[in-house]
Parts: structure tokens; sequence; C-alpha cells
């Protein structure tokens, strides 16, 4: 799957009618659903320009509430997306506590823990709670 | 005839604006030394209620944050699900301090424009945002990442 670059996403929310707000010294975008729904979104200068399918579809779903077509064919037309629009499937995402715990009291890599199930995640992190000193 | 029943009293005190405006010291150390909410009323319209700062906090307790993680090969991101938040890095810790940063300048953005928010969808967030304003900036990082042990 083609995953946008940040150029692109900020190309996406020109395509899409957000409106760019700087507040603050902080840069975002905003969009004002026909429903009276309010998005918000901002691009990362932190990290590098490419991102995941999992980062993406992240974005796609919590942010910008619109499926990966939808996406590129508002750039494409340089048309807004029709919503409500499909969402794609949220990514593996583990709970943070647990994230930490294992890397930091397991000592297992970011890697190793990526490569888990959300539910082998938590019961590896209970286990070790319940195991005690 | 039976006489009308007396109404019943507020569960908290109730002022007048104008009078509490000119008892406002009294007012103050009863809302945060005795722990005691105020209503004040304005014109018999508008109200607000004035609450101990800390007492608000364990109020606010129960609005928990629990982020979750997406690790990629050198890349990570945390959402916040509760107020729409996502921070990015290379790594989970860069990742939750973009998010922490993100979470930071939302809760200012929010409470500058709260008229705007809290007639929106996003009023959802108001709870967690006040707990999070309400924490000291030292600790807001220790709140966000505490998250629920489930």
């Amino acid at each position: 799957m083609k995953t946008p670059t940040w150029a692109e996403v900020e190309e996406f929310l020109e395509a899409d009618r957000w409106e760019e707000i700087r507040d603050t010294g902080h840069r975002f975008y905003r969009k004002t659903l026909a429903d009276g729904r309010v998005l918000e979104t901002h691009r990362s200068f932190s990290s590098a320009n490419t991102m995941s399918p999992g980062r993406s579809a992240l974005i796609l779903r919590t942010q910008l509430e619109c499926s990966a077509d939808a996406f590129w064919e508002a750039i494409r037309s340089k048309r807004p997306v029709p919503r409500p629009s499909a969402l794609p499937a949220a990514p593996t995402q583990h709970p943070l506590w647990a994230v930490r715990l294992l890397r930091d009291q397991l000592h297992m890599s970011e890697a190793e823990i990526a490569a888990m199930s959300t539910d082998e995640v938590i019961r590896r992190a209970q286990e070790h709670w319940t195991s005690g000193p | 005839m039976s006489a009308m029943p007396a109404p019943e009293p507020p569960a908290v005190p109730t002022q007048d604006f104008t009078w509490a405006k000119a008892h406002l010291s009294d007012v103050m150390t009863a809302v945060v030394a005795g722990h005691q909410p105020h209503e004040v009323v304005r014109r018999g319209k508008e109200a607000m209620v004035l609450v101990n700062r800390d007492d608000l906090a364990t109020a606010l307790g129960h609005f928990t944050f629990n982020p979750t993680v997406h690790i990629e090969p050198d890349e990570a991101t945390v959402e916040v699900p509760e107020i729409g938040v996502l921070g990015f890095g290379a790594d989970v810790e860069a990742a939750l301090d973009d998010a922490l940063e993100e979470v930071r300048i939302y809760a200012r953005r929010f409470f500058e424009k709260a008229a705007f928010y809290l007639a929106s969808d996003r009023a959802r967030h108001a709870p967690w945002l006040l707990r999070f304003a309400l924490t000291p900036a030292g600790e807001q990082r220790a709140l966000l990442e505490a998250g629920r042990r489930a």
C-alpha cells in the first residue's frame, strides 16, 4: 500500500479544504464537517518524511476521517472528500504501560514487542506483575 | 388547606453575584479552606461554580489517559484516544514526547477558544483536558503515561 509523505498530507489538507491555523507559535489544521463535528490534525517536522502503513492508517482513521482511496482521490482531483468515508482498519496498537514494562523490566526491544499481539503484550506484562520479585 | 412546602435549600451555597463580589475573601476561604463549592448567580440567569482546585482535580481523577502505541522499524506513533491526539517519533519515548507537547498545545488552545470547542463534538474532551491542565507541568508526562492497567 502506498503511504503518503508529510508533504502529501499537506497537499491533501489543501484539497480537502482544511483551514491552516497558526496559534501560539504552533501550526495546525482544522476542518468543520457538515454535521458540525470538528477535525484537527498537525504535521510532524520531527520525524522522517515517509511513514509506515500503520501510522498512515492511524492518521486517516483518527484525524482525517477518510479512507486511503479517498485520500489519494482528493489529491488527484483537488476536491474535498465526500464524508462519511469508510475508515481504514486500526493497526496493531499496544497499551503504552505494557510496552514500557516489557521494554524496561523484561528488557525486550521495541522490535520484539512490535511483533507480538496486543493480547500477548498484556499477558506478558500481567504475568511479570503477578510473578513478584 | 395545607401550606406550601418550603423550597429545598440548594445542595451547595448559592450567592448573588453582587453579594459574592463584596464578600469574595469569605467566599474564597469557604471554597479553598472549607472545601465547599459555591454557586454564584448573576441576574438570576448566569451561573458559575467556584471549586477548590485540588478538589476539582480529585473529582476528575477517573478521567484517565490510556495511550496506545503502534511500533514499526525506526518509527513509533502514540495515540491518546480520549482526546484524538497523535504523537510521532523514531521510537516510543520520542513519540510520547511529541504526544505530550501536542496535548499541552491542545489544552491551551481548547481553553483559549472554549466557547468554540464546547459548542462542538469536542466538548467531550473537556474533562480530560481540564484534568491535564490542572496537573503541574512537571507531572503531566506521568499523568499521560500512567494508563489503566487492564
